[in-house]
């Protein structure tokens, strides 16, 4: 190209681009006489502009397609007739349209502007109308020799073709500016204007298009920011994969060669097919942006449903995509290109549910369904795309074109961030939103002083970033490899799929219970982060803290005005759960609960709050249904809680219908989600009113009344007395103070109430021993969750009654309240703080720790994962007592204590390992030890902690192999070794291996006992004939017939089939709890360019 | 949200009714916490160990041959444990299945066998497994093996300790090791002499057939000067081990007594039942450790402990053993020996009769460990010797004890409570009509053993033998249990 001429013209209106001002301005200040004239640069002229590129040698067919037309064709052909540079003939096809447009096109034509009008069809795609009329103008023109037609003469003739949208306006120096540029650059056979939307009232012209690429998954990839208003900021040509067929302008030899545009792409994606196969052959695809048409976009804006865009254009731009990325993809990729496709479309379809933008997903699945359906489109579209030759480079310049595989990742990231950035500012306090005192220029606007000037410079940005710190700090000596175990946790599974087999797996000995739903929950954490369960639970301990702020502080930041009593209160909210020795005892449902509640209190707030009609005002109860199902699954008795929250609202708001519905959404949430779990809890009600594995908690001694009050005595870890009492206290004198200030505000009132109610419970729970299934375990609920809700409701009481106190105080004369309040608050606050000090230097100090899990040998390790899966009997003997687990396969993991954990339900078995314990410290040495472990599948005893008189007594015992071990403890191998499945015939008992298995033939019927717990629901057959169950001790044991064959047992469970169907409802009521995609382009784009359409032609 | 609208009130009034409504509640949450009990957790009733079949070997050898067989007993009792769990406690030969004549089948009640030459097994099966106790007895009047001697039976284990054992032509040792089991065992032995480690080419790897018996004489190609001490480690199955000493004094007979094994080595043992004559009392103290040991002595007397004249500390080499006399130091008294020491050792004290006119006798006391609830002797009284019951406690409190006899029929014909102070040692003699066995109950967590001497006072040999109290429930004394699924971590 020729850089001194530019293609600047007679359109005036270009922005950034007016031909008053000079493309570069004079660098020599001196040269222009500045002393003399400072403003003399204004009348600076720059010949150059005026040049005019000779574009009369070019013959340009232009050929308008129109259908239903009638409200956009007059802008259309009023362009057309302004322009300054007219094309050799205008021909217009029309499809059929109903409207006034055959007549204005007639009219056209009697006017002169347009040189002829051909009948269409309405099913013709745009380059099928196109072809069409060139073919009709063809065939009118065969008679005169010397009237130009249109006529492939050769490559590089001057002959041009371009093509008309009937919603296009194009700029009056339009058409000359594509072919001035193709004059001067005579290698381009293909180029495209600038496309502009209509302008809008009072804003500038976005860039609708400028040149088009097509990324991996049919994105359209216009390179363009949302709603780039037109600055001259895109106005250098650049090589594009393709241009949009409106405006479009091709070398007509090029168009006869590829034979015009590919009849499979009939709208939408036409343009970048078509310039897809012209790079392919090697033709040259540049836009021209100095070139400037306005388009409407009926098409996209569904204003044109009689056409092949439909009702529903969004499906068909996204079917096209999608087609058009298949059809020229590689053969040996096309599997992986369909998979991808299908992917990104269910990924979309899903993104938009959770944006709740149902109609976008549903174009999306519609697309999916014809692209899948219809398979007949691509193979006609890849026949075509296959017979083209690439000429040798194309493919690299195509690819370079396109975007990288990335990139859609990007854009989800982007979409992401920006989300995230959108709810970050609104949680920070910033808002776009200006009020009226800024608009008006108020110098004393009042909304200066609470807007901070840096959002990132925040104090909740700033105590996240301490508390993270902190939390970092404190966790210390829990940072490193292995799993975090402590008094009331057990270890992470090694791995997710282990996690999710334990949740769908059948509880055997049980058969009234299923596995609670707080490790499916879990599981599903633990996917979340990665597929690592030990990093769900890290974060869930060591990073309750950030989360706790995290959660607490837009619940305060909604109902506390005074920021210093907002952070006050979230801050010693947030200290809560490592106060109460949530951390140091590894309790995962303090950690839930502390950040559920917060945004179940949130969500209740909007349910009751939110009167308006749209389905945002449903959110709150959804939001509140799956916090419940969380905090349900993790503290069960919260349901009573919730219901009896739940009356008390229904009667309170018993005159607004919708509210008492939103109510039942929200208590019914839980219940529908959880129903596969309320029988196991009705049938062992003890499970109501304790947490995950409560089974290992055991049975303390019961707290005192007055030490719950101050947070003491529910377990290890705590701070010390004096520390734990000052921070308590304090808070109990702040929510007195604080029900003193406002003793007749609903809120504050409220959440006393709710204080008292939760530290009752915990009173009252304390006071218990229940049951816990699956095995009937006696355990004293641990009520740190009650002590939590109860401790959280005051700091809520107190910070909302001493809201506004300081500002109260300002109003006041002089006196000694107010150096009294400022000495009190700071107090309070460093209290608080001392609470924070003691978290961060005391640290996760115990008994929580990150243990490597490697005290078993690994040679026994690998026996009890080989086929005989021997048990272990693990005896600890080192404080004096004898501490005892039975382990299997993997170790006792996260929710095993739940399931029984390898004996399930079997009581029987419980005991019998209780007394096998006892004899084999005690030293009995009798002879029916051994049996009694085989039974049990217990290959091998380990014992730690043991003196010389305890190891020989153990030794004493006959079937006890020799002792072997290290200085974490001893092994026995049981002789013979034991496996857990064996056949016994008589006394003759013969290994089996884990189902299914062979058996031998045998004389007689034998016995199959497969050492796990009787239940009835276990299914065995012997080559698919159904094996007699038999009555026998605590195992399940089968009548094997004489004969031999491959024997299958299993424990049939509904989870597999349940669970899905779980996580469908909780999916749906996530989706409808989420907020909105609110960026309107995205919820609606055909909304958005129908708003766009309408506003142009009311201007 | 909005006010509460309580009318009549200002807002002093809401404030004080607000503040006392909370107040109040809190006040009757604390009342209701202190004053309502909380729940226990259910008490397993059935937490009796369901213990299974026990064995125990009344070990005895024949004479050498030609020699006055003497006469040996057995005598076995059950315990009366309070539970209604059925048992029997059945005899039968180490060699063949055959019973061996004893059978008791109820609790309470004791039996006796006579004549006994070879090996008895004793099974307790249900109930009986915790309740079995037996004593074997001999008695030989004139022979190389005059004297009595007497024995609990043993259970099989895999180790073994003996301290102080003759290895000379006057005091020669036959270590029995007994395998009731059905599998062959093998033992390793070891050797710890007046200064250290003792070689013996052939101790390890010694071979007991199942059901049998396998007697190792130690004075026979075992270079060492003086008493001897020796660990026996199973490396396969468990046997019973019980060493004979036979001690002569210029080819004249000088005693004879079972020697049982002593408790494992501790930093603490205690030898209780060293009887009370002016005969030699020599301890032999046993340090299986790579250190040298150094062990204060202290004898747990009737009126309370004491160190012995001469022999208040000894040093013991690194894996060897060092004997000390302590008649001068004992004076006659009846005492329990108690050895602290800086490592890990274990020993025992061989005790000889004194009686003008009379031969002497030769008994054995080893280290025992503490009784668990119970402590028993299936022999308390007996026409063959006088008894007398020896308690002490090593403990560092006073503890209450009582002690019963009981008839073979199951009739209690004694009873007694006393109170023993710390270090101390009490002896009761038992004059009850035989046969009877005694009972003597400690509480928990005490630590307190016992034996019963016997004694003939009027034989032409001053017949001595002591028989060390053993706790048959054992499952007592195992600690207490709990499931933690922490254990292996």
């Amino acid at each position: 190209m020729d850089s001194h001429i530019t293609l600047t013209g007679s359109y005036e209106d270009r922005p950034g681009g007016s031909r008053g001002w000079p493309g570069l301005m004079p660098v020599d200040v001196e040269d222009l006489g500045f002393d003399e004239n400072p403003w003399a640069w204004a009348d600076y002229a720059d010949d150059e502009t005026q040049r005019r590129v000779d574009v009369s040698g070019a013959n340009v067919t232009a050929v308008l397609v129109t259908l239903d037309a009638a409200r956009w064709l007059p802008a259309t052909l009023t362009a057309l007739a302004n322009l300054d540079t007219r094309p050799t003939r205008l021909i217009a096809i029309d499809n059929k349209s109903t409207d006034a447009t055959p007549t204005l096109l007639d009219e056209a034509c009697r006017d002169g502007l347009l040189d002829a009008v051909y009948q269409g069809n309405r099913t013709l795609g745009f380059g099928a109308a196109v072809k069409a009329a060139l073919h009709s103008d063809t065939a009118n023109l065969q008679e005169d020799a010397d009237t130009i037609g249109f006529r492939a003469v050769s490559v590089h003739d001057t002959r041009w073709l371009w093509l008309l949208h009937d919603d296009a306006v194009p700029a009056p120096d339009a058409l000359y500016q594509l072919l001035a540029h193709v004059t001067i650059d005579p290698s381009i056979d293909l180029t495209g204007p600038k496309l502009l939307l209509p302008r809008q009232r009072h804003g500038g012209q976005p860039i609708s298009e400028v040149g088009v690429s097509i990324s991996g998954t049919g994105r359209r990839e216009l390179e363009l920011d949302a709603d780039e208003i037109d600055q001259g900021q895109r106005d250098e040509p650049q090589e594009r994969l393709g241009v949009s067929t409106c405006g479009m302008l091709v070398r007509a030899a090029v168009w006869e060669q590829l034979d015009g545009l590919d009849p499979a792409v009939p709208v939408f994606r036409d343009g970048v097919e078509f310039g897809w196969r012209a790079h392919l052959n090697g033709y040259s695809v540049v836009t021209t942006p100095s070139a400037q048409v306005t388009h409407r976009q009926v098409g996209r804006a569904g204003l044109r449903p009689r056409g092949l865009t439909g009702g529903r254009p969004g499906k068909v731009d996204r079917l096209l995509g999608m087609l058009v990325v298949a059809g020229h993809a590689p053969r040996r990729l096309l599997p992986l290109v369909w998979l991808r496709l299908v992917w990104s479309c269910l990924l979309r379809a899903v993104g938009y549910l959770i944006g709740k933008v149902p109609g976008r997903a549903l174009d999306e699945m519609l697309a999916l369904g014809s692209f899948v359906a219809h398979p007949g489109r691509l193979v006609q579209l890849r026949k075509r795309t296959a017979a083209i030759e690439p000429m040798p480079g194309t493919r690299e310049v195509v690819e370079s074109l396109r975007p990288r595989w990335w990139s859609g990742l990007r854009v989800g990231i982007d979409a992401l961030t920006g989300a995230a950035s959108e709810r970050y500012r609104s949680l920070a306090g910033d808002s776009d939103v200006a009020t009226l005192d800024e608009l008006t220029g108020d110098d004393f606007s009042s909304a200066t002083d609470d807007r901070p000037k840096n959002i990132w410079l925040n104090p909740i940005a700033l105590a996240m970033a301490v508390a993270v710190v902190a939390s970092f700090v404190a966790a210390r000596g829990l940072i490193g490899r292995g799993s975090l175990v402590g008094p009331a946790l057990l270890p992470a599974h090694d791995s997710v799929l282990s996690m999710w087999r334990t949740v769908v797996a059948a509880i055997p000995g049980a058969p009234s219970q299923v596995t609670p739903p707080w490790e499916a929950l879990a599981a599903l954490g633990s996917t979340a982060t990665f597929g690592q369960p030990e990093w769900f639970t890290t974060l869930l301990l060591c990073g309750v803290v950030p989360l706790t702020l995290l959660a607490a502080y837009p619940l305060a930041r909604r109902v506390i005005n005074d920021r210093r009593v907002r952070l006050w209160a979230c801050g010693t909210y947030a200290l809560l759960p490592v106060l109460l020795g949530g951390t140091n005892q590894g309790r995962l449902v303090l950690s839930v609960v502390a950040i559920g509640l917060p945004l179940l209190v949130m969500a209740a707030r909007a349910l009751v709050l939110r009167r308006t009609r749209t389905p945002e005002a449903w959110r709150g109860a959804w939001g509140a249904g799956v916090v419940l199902i969380a905090l349900v699954a993790f503290e069960p008795s919260m349901i009573m809680f919730a219901v009896l929250v739940g009356i008390l609202g229904a009667v309170a708001l018993r005159r607004s219908p919708r509210k008492i519905g939103r109510i039942g959404i929200a208590l019914g949430v839980p219940l529908v989600v959880l129903l596969p779990w309320w029988p196991s809890l009705i049938s062992a009600p003890g499970r109501l009113f304790v947490g995950p594995d409560s089974a290992v908690d055991g049975t303390a001694e019961a707290p005192q009344a007055w030490q719950l009050l101050l947070g003491r005595e529910v377990g290890p870890g705590l701070p010390p007395l004096w520390v734990g009492a000052v921070i308590f206290g304090v808070i109990w004198l702040v929510a007195l103070l604080g029900l003193a200030r406002r003793p007749a505000r609903r809120a504050v009132l409220t959440a006393w109430a709710a204080a008292l109610v939760g530290l009752g419970m915990a009173v009252a729970l304390s006071k218990l021993v229940v049951s816990v299934p699956p095995a009937g375990t006696d355990v004293r609920p641990w009520v740190g969750s009650y002590l939590l809700l109860g401790f959280g409701a005051l700091i809520i009481a107190g910070g909302l009654g001493l809201d506004g106190f300081s500002a109260d105080m300002k109003e006041r004369s002089f006196s000694w309240l107010q150096p009294g309040t400022v000495f009190a608050g700071i107090a309070v606050c460093l209290v608080s703080l001392g609470g924070a000090v003691w978290w961060v230097l005391a640290g996760a100090n115990g008994p929580i720790e990150r243990s490597r899990l490697d005290a078993i040998p690994p040679y026994v390790m690998n026996a009890m994962k080989s086929d005989a899966q021997p048990r272990l009997l693990a005896i600890d003997l080192t404080d004096g007592s004898a501490r005892y687990a039975v382990l299997a396969d993997d170790q006792a993991r996260l929710g095993d204590a739940d399931r029984g954990f390898t004996f399930g339900g079997s009581v029987p078995a419980r005991e019998q390992v209780d007394d096998l314990v006892v004899r084999l410290v005690a030293g009995t040495a009798d002879s029916d030890i051994n049996p009694q472990l085989s039974n049990l599948g217990i290959g091998y005893v380990w014992v730690t902690g043991a003196d010389q008189d305890v190891k020989a007594r153990i030794d004493n015992t006959p079937g006890l192999g020799t002792a072997s071990g290290n200085e974490r403890g001893i092994v026995w191998k049981l002789e013979p070794p034991v496996t857990r499945a064996v056949l016994v015939n008589g006394p003759a008992r013969a290994p089996v291996g884990p189902s299914p298995t062979s058996v031998p033939a045998a004389a007689e019927p034998r016995q199959l006992q497969i050492g796990e717990s009787a239940d009835v629901r276990w299914h065995a057959d012997l080559d698919g004939k159904p094996l007699a169950g038999v009555a026998e001790g605590w195992q399940q044991v089968f009548t094997v017939p004489p004969g031999g064959g491959t024997v299958t047992y299993v424990l049939p469970s509904i989870m597999p089939w349940l669970l899905p169907a779980q996580g469908l409802v909780l999916l749906v009521a996530a989706v409808l709890a989420a907020p909105a995609i609110r960026r309107p382009e995205v919820r609606d784009p055909a909304k958005t360019a129908r708003r766009a359409a309408t506003l142009s032609e009311l201007a | 949200m909005s006010d509460l609208g309580v009318r009549g009130l200002t807002l002093r009034g809401r404030r004080a009714t607000a503040l006392c409504v909370v107040l109040t509640v809190v006040f009757l949450l604390l009342a209701a916490g202190t004053v309502l009990g909380s729940q226990a957790p259910a008490l397993h009733a059935n937490s009796v160990p369901q213990v299974g079949r026990t064995t125990m070997i009344c070990t005895t050898s024949a004479p050498p041959r030609g020699e006055p067989t003497g006469k040996t007993e057995i005598w076995a009792v059950a315990v009366r444990e309070g539970t209604d769990r059925p048992g029997v406690l059945t005899g039968s030969s180490l060699l063949s299945p055959k019973p061996a004549g004893i059978k008791v089948t109820e609790q309470g009640k004791g039996a006796q066998l006579r004549r006994v030459d070879s090996p008895v097994v004793l099974a307790g099966d249900g109930a009986m497994a915790t309740a079995g106790s037996a004593v074997i007895v001999g008695e030989a009047t004139e022979g190389p093996e005059a004297g009595l001697k007497a024995a609990p039976c043993m259970a099989p284990g895999t180790s073994h300790w003996f301290s102080g054992l003759g290895v000379s032509e006057d005091d020669r040792t036959d270590l029995i090791l007994s395998n009731p089991d059905d599998a062959q065992a093998e033992v390793d032995l070891r050797f710890y002499g007046r200064s250290g480690r003792v070689p013996v080419p052939g101790s390890p790897g010694v071979v007991i057939e199942a059901h049998k018996s396998r007697t190792v004489s130690l004075d026979t190609g075992l270079q060492a000067e003086g008493p001897i001490s020796v660990a026996i480690q199973a490396s396969q199955g468990r046997v019973t081990a019980v060493a004979k000493r036979t001690q002569s004094d210029q080819l004249k007979p000088a005693g004879v007594d079972w020697q049982v094994p002593s408790a494992s080595p501790n930093r603490v043992v205690v030898i209780p039942g060293v009887p009370g004559d002016d005969g030699r009392r020599q301890l032999a103290v046993t340090n299986p450790n790579n250190s040298r040991a150094t062990v204060a002595v202290q004898v747990l007397g009737l009126q309370g402990p004491y160190a012995p004249t001469g022999a208040a500390s000894v040093d013991v080499p690194a894996e060897g053993t060092a004997t000390v006399n302590l008649e001068a130091g004992l004076a006659g008294e009846a005492a329990s020996i108690k050895l602290n020491s800086d490592v890990p050792v274990t020993g025992a004290v061989i005790s000889s009769s004194r009686r003008s006119g009379a031969g002497t006798d030769l008994a054995a006391q080893s280290a025992a460990p503490p009784l668990t609830g119970a402590g028993v002797s299936a022999l308390a009284t007996t026409n063959m010797a006088d008894s007398e019951l020896m308690i002490s406690n090593c403990g560092e409190d006073d503890a209450q004890i009582s002690f019963e006899v009981f008839s073979y029929n199951g009739v209690t014909l004694r009873t007694a409570d006393m109170v023993l102070g710390a270090n101390s040692t009490a002896t009761r003699r038992l004059n009850s009509p035989d046969p009877s066995y005694v009972v003597v109950k400690v509480p928990d967590g005490s630590s307190v053993v016992g034996s019963v001497v016997l004694t003939q006072p009027d034989r032409d040999v001053a017949g001595l033998a002591t028989i060390p109290l053993g706790s048959p429930d054992v499952a007592s004394r195992a600690p207490a249990i709990r499931p933690d699924y922490s254990a292996g971590q």
